[in-house]
């Protein structure tokens, strides 16, 4: 009984997060791009490049990213994507795919 | 009710994580991709295959469409959050992109042969090819 009352609010809750968030959630187009371009911003301060792309044809779930910054110096490609993989972990949950590029900026 | 769901989902878990501990390691190469080899359901798993392909590799496949737990398994497993993933020896190596990178700088030559794999692709195989070419 008590439990089936603790089920139902969860629902409402979910359901009403559901309507202030957008059917899309956290992703939801060009908004998505820019938001997870202010999230790398904040994580890699010194970057030279930060772009964020959707390529998914408009379904968006379908990204492309691409940080050129000097915060990956000595660390290998999965360590570098980790690192990306870290910053973006809601965004990345309600993907598809997403392609990472990320490379030291040349001195 | 609810501890004993609570129970049930962290036993679960703990039986995924066995069960992949055991899956990386039965081959020297293994991959959790979308789809069979002969028939991949995601590009990025289609890409991984071509690429294996190319350097003409034995590897195991899991398909996680197929299994719900494991899709969610090997994410946590990796601490990675995309499909494909492929191990080399135990050692998760990257999803699609890394390993289209080590194929194009020949690092993924390089690994195969630490494991004992000489891949299609590598030098010294190559040389025979060179020979003709002469």
């Amino acid at each position: 009984m008590f439990g089936r009352v603790l089920m139902s609010n969860f629902r409402n809750i979910s359901l009403l997060s559901r309507v202030w968030n957008g059917p899309n959630r956290v992703l939801a187009g060009k908004n998505a791009e820019q938001k997870m371009i202010s999230i790398l911003r904040n994580k890699f301060p010194q970057a030279k490049v930060i772009e964020v792309n959707d390529v998914s044809g408009g379904c968006g779930a379908m990204f492309e990213i691409n940080v050129i910054a000097p915060e990956f110096k000595g660390l290998n490609t999965i360590k570098q994507h980790r690192l990306i993989n870290d910053a973006l972990k809601e965004e990345i949950k309600d993907m598809h795919g997403v392609r990472i590029y990320t490379s030291v900026p040349e001195a | 009710m609810t501890p004993f769901r609570l129970y049930k989902s962290i036993r679960s878990f703990s039986t995924t994580v066995d069960k992949i501990a055991n899956l990386v390691k039965k081959n020297k190469v293994v991959v959790f991709m979308k789809g069979i080899p002969d028939s991949p359901k995601c590009g990025f798993s289609n890409a991984v295959v071509q690429i294996l392909r190319m350097h003409d590799v034995k590897y195991d496949a899991h398909d996680v469409l197929e299994d719900e737990s494991l899709r969610q398994g090997i994410k946590d497993f990796s601490n990675w959050p995309t499909i494909p993933q492929v191990f080399i020896n135990g050692e998760f190596v990257g999803g699609c992109d890394i390993l289209l990178e080590m194929h194009k700088n020949g690092e993924l030559v390089a690994e195969l042969k630490k494991v004992g794999i000489t891949s299609a692709l590598s030098e010294n195989e190559g040389s025979q090819g060179k020979k003709s070419k002469d």
